[in-house]
């Protein structure tokens, strides 16, 4: 092993760990943190006002199905690297990736019978 | 009968988690009935899985389909067999818990069997990354499970807390892992061993940094010192049966793992270790004794005894370089004692506040006897245990980690576990004194004891004292002596080609 | 010239950054997301060192992080809907927690 990997390496353990402590004694030293500022609001970035008013309730429903879709979405990233060896991989890569696409769509069924994907 | 046998426990545990989750918006199907499909599963797996008990070997099952992630050798044997009688006992001293009203629905024991799952593939896993992603499988579903019942207010909260700090810590490991694979070029149990052997000439101070990052995770899982905080309030805010999963099994998957971990490849950093784990055992020893003193909740006062626990466990975790297989067999004796003792204890109190409506704090136990003198000698016979007193599973288990601590040279480690235990007899006894020389005020009439929960938990009460007492009385009984055999010949799986 | 330094340096930053957002952020919403900036810190580690060694199990790993960061961030995420509900808010402070 190269020393200039030891050296990367070793800077980033301590970034890692060291960087943190600093934060937190800077915490302690420095001044309080308020409660009341513009930190937790849902629009950080300095929205005050919105149109429509902020406090609009939205149906659980949306939560549910964005929670389901982030678990279903991030599966392809399995897919891609198959899909680009598909031919190298041959009928083992064909029934790995059909085993996989099994499981989940045993996901899918419950998630159906459980009734979560019914809009009432 | 080939690879399959070598992975049948896993595919049955597996399988049977996908089946009940599929089943469990089958309106048909009762709660109760559900949970004897899980329990079906489950001694399927127990069974297949006793069928290479004690059998010295070590299998890289369809290693052209695994690529030698997933081993099966005596050592993962004998911890799935632990694990498989961690999650039935768990099913069978919640069997009245795990009611509709509590809103406990069949999807808790696809959960169950899930985690179960993942501990499994965390003890058979031959790699960082899959030990990673079993872990991971492990503490999502427990996450869930700590979350399950509706009547309990603290419930969201101790999820959350799991769930923050678990994921933290999941991300330490990880980091290490990419430590580890950044100085070695291997994420293999066994190659990384090779690679920091101090003949290869390579620096080794990142590996170092690595496993100790990995190290940290280990040390909260089991809610070691630095990092217990969570341990009293997560237990307390989970149902009853989950915190004596929690406590029992998952620990012993930890340590499995980390066992096998630190046997096969970190030998020679585990020696940078040693002042570090020598503070944290003597730290998590006082601290945990400290909390448990505190506490007038039984519940409270099990989950901090068991960082107790943990500070015993680590002692024999460090003497392990020095005298190598018999320290690796006093853990693996000592989690099997501590397992029986906590989950007796654990599922006795949930079965009694499930049918008695206990707050469980000490004074509720006054008197106990009078109402109940079948329960509470039970109860009194896993206190003991716990406490580690002679003829109970307790006493041997610290007998073999004490002695191993003092034949290692670590006598100031050996010295702080003993007075440990001395003062662990307080906060052990004082139930038991409550329980036997007070009038009963506040119970009166009890429902008599029914189902299996009460039958179930007189074979721990068996399982403990049998260990304790062992085969003075029974000659040719197997007995500790052949469980002591088989952790021996377990630890010498791990160093097969 | 970017060189393998540059990615760990990279790693070590969004790390620390991770690290602190998880202890110092009172938001539940953005503690996630400190969850997620860590997870990915480590992704990037494993991508880089993957590429320096061309050893491919480095960029299959960061696959399966990925994967799993999702799976707790929906179990994230229902507790945190489960939480709102409860309390009407996603504040930290109104849980008395993460600091004992």
């Amino acid at each position: 092993m190269s020393a200039q990997l030891v050296l990367s390496l070793s800077v980033v353990l301590i970034l890692a760990l060291g960087v943190p402590v600093l934060f937190l004694l800077s915490s302690k030293l420095g001044p309080q943190e308020s409660t009341k500022n513009s930190k937790n609001i849902p629009y950080e970035s300095g929205i005050t006002h919105c149109v429509g008013g902020c406090d609009n309730r939205f149906s659980v429903k949306f939560y549910l199905v964005a929670i389901l879709f982030v678990l279903f979405d991030v599966e392809i990233v399995f897919m891609f690297p198959w899909a680009v060896r598909v031919r190298e991989l041959g009928y083992f890569g064909l029934f790995e990736m059909f085993a996989f696409i099994a499981l989940l769509v045993l996901g899918l069924i419950y998630i159906y019978r459980s009734g979560a994907l019914k809009w009432q | 009968m080939g690879d399959i046998s070598y992975l049948l426990p896993l595919l049955f545990v597996g399988v049977g988690a996908v089946v009940l989750m599929l089943l469990s918006y089958t309106k048909s199907l009762s709660i109760s009935s559900i949970a004897k499909i899980a329990l079906g599963f489950l001694v399927l797996a127990f069974i297949s899985n006793v069928y290479y008990f004690g059998e010295l070997h070590k299998v890289y099952p369809y290693e052209n389909v695994f690529f030698g992630m997933i081993v099966s050798d005596t050592y993962s044997v004998y911890f799935n067999s632990i694990l498989l009688v961690g999650a039935i006992a768990t099913i069978l001293i919640g069997w009245d818990y795990f009611r509709p009203d509590r809103r406990f629905t069949g999807e808790f024991f696809s959960l169950l069997l899930f985690s179960t799952f993942g501990m499994m593939l965390l003890v058979q896993s031959a790699e960082l990354l899959s030990a990673f992603i079993a872990l991971e499988i492990a503490s999502l579903s427990l996450y869930v499970m700590i979350g399950f019942q509706t009547d309990n207010i603290r419930r969201v909260e101790a999820s959350y807390r799991y769930l923050v700090l678990g994921s933290l810590s999941g991300v330490l490991f990880l980091f290490g892992t990419a430590l580890i694979y950044a100085s070695t070029k291997t994420t293999f149990l066994g190659n990384i061993g090779v690679e920091l052997l101090p003949q290869t000439g390579k620096d080794i101070s990142l590996a170092i940094g690595g496993a100790t990052l990995i190290l940290i995770t280990f040390l909260f899982k089991i809610s070691a010192f630095p990092f217990q905080n969570w341990t009293i309030d997560v237990y307390d805010g989970s149902p009853l049966p989950v915190s004596a999963y929690m406590a029992s099994t998952f620990k012993v998957a930890v340590f499995a793992f980390m066992l096998r971990f630190v046997a096969m490849d970190l030998g020679y950093i585990k020696d940078y270790w040693d002042g570090l784990l020598m503070g944290v055992i003597i730290l998590t020893l006082a601290y945990g004794t400290f909390l448990a003193l505190a506490q007038n909740n039984l519940k409270r006062m099990l989950a901090s005894s068991s960082i107790v626990h943990t500070g015993y466990l680590l002692i024999a975790f460090v003497s392990i370089d020095i005298i190598g297989e018999s320290a690796s067999s006093s853990i693996i004796y000592y989690l099997i004692a501590y397992f029986l003792s906590a989950m007796g204890a654990f599922g006795l109190i949930s079965y009694i506040s499930s049918s008695d409506k206990l707050r469980l704090t000490y004074e509720d136990f006054k008197g106990f006897s009078h109402v109940r003198p079948y329960m509470s000698a039970m109860l009194s016979i896993f206190m003991l245990s716990l406490a580690g007193l002679p003829g109970t599973i307790g006493f041997i288990g610290k007998f073999y980690i004490f002695s191993g601590a003092i034949e290692a040279g670590y006598t100031v480690l050996a010295t702080s576990a003993i007075l440990a235990t001395f003062i662990s007899i307080y906060y052990y006894f004082k139930l038991i004194a409550l329980m036997y020389f007070y009038p009963s005020p506040i119970l009166s009439n009890v429902p008599p004891l029914k189902g299996l929960p009460p039958i179930f938990i007189g074979f721990i009460a068996i399982a403990v004292l049998w260990g304790g007492i062992g085969n003075t009385f029974i000659a040719f009984f197997p007995s500790i002596d052949f469980l002591i055999d088989v952790a021996k010949l377990s630890h010498r799986s791990l160093f097969l080609q | 010239m970017i060189g393998l330094e540059h990615y760990l340096v990279l790693t070590g930053i969004l790390f620390s950054i991770g690290i602190v957002g998880v202890i110092r952020r009172t938001n539940l919403l953005m503690l996630f997301f400190s969850t997620e900036i860590l997870l990915n810190a480590v992704n990037i580690g494993f991508a880089a060192v993957s590429k320096y060694y061309g050893d491919l199990n480095g960029q299959i790993f960061s696959f399966f992080i990925i994967a799993i960061a999702a799976s707790e961030v929906a179990v994230g995420l229902g507790l945190l809907v489960l939480w709102y509900k409860k309390e009407g808010t996603i504040d930290l402070t109104s849980l008395q927690m993460m600091k004992g």
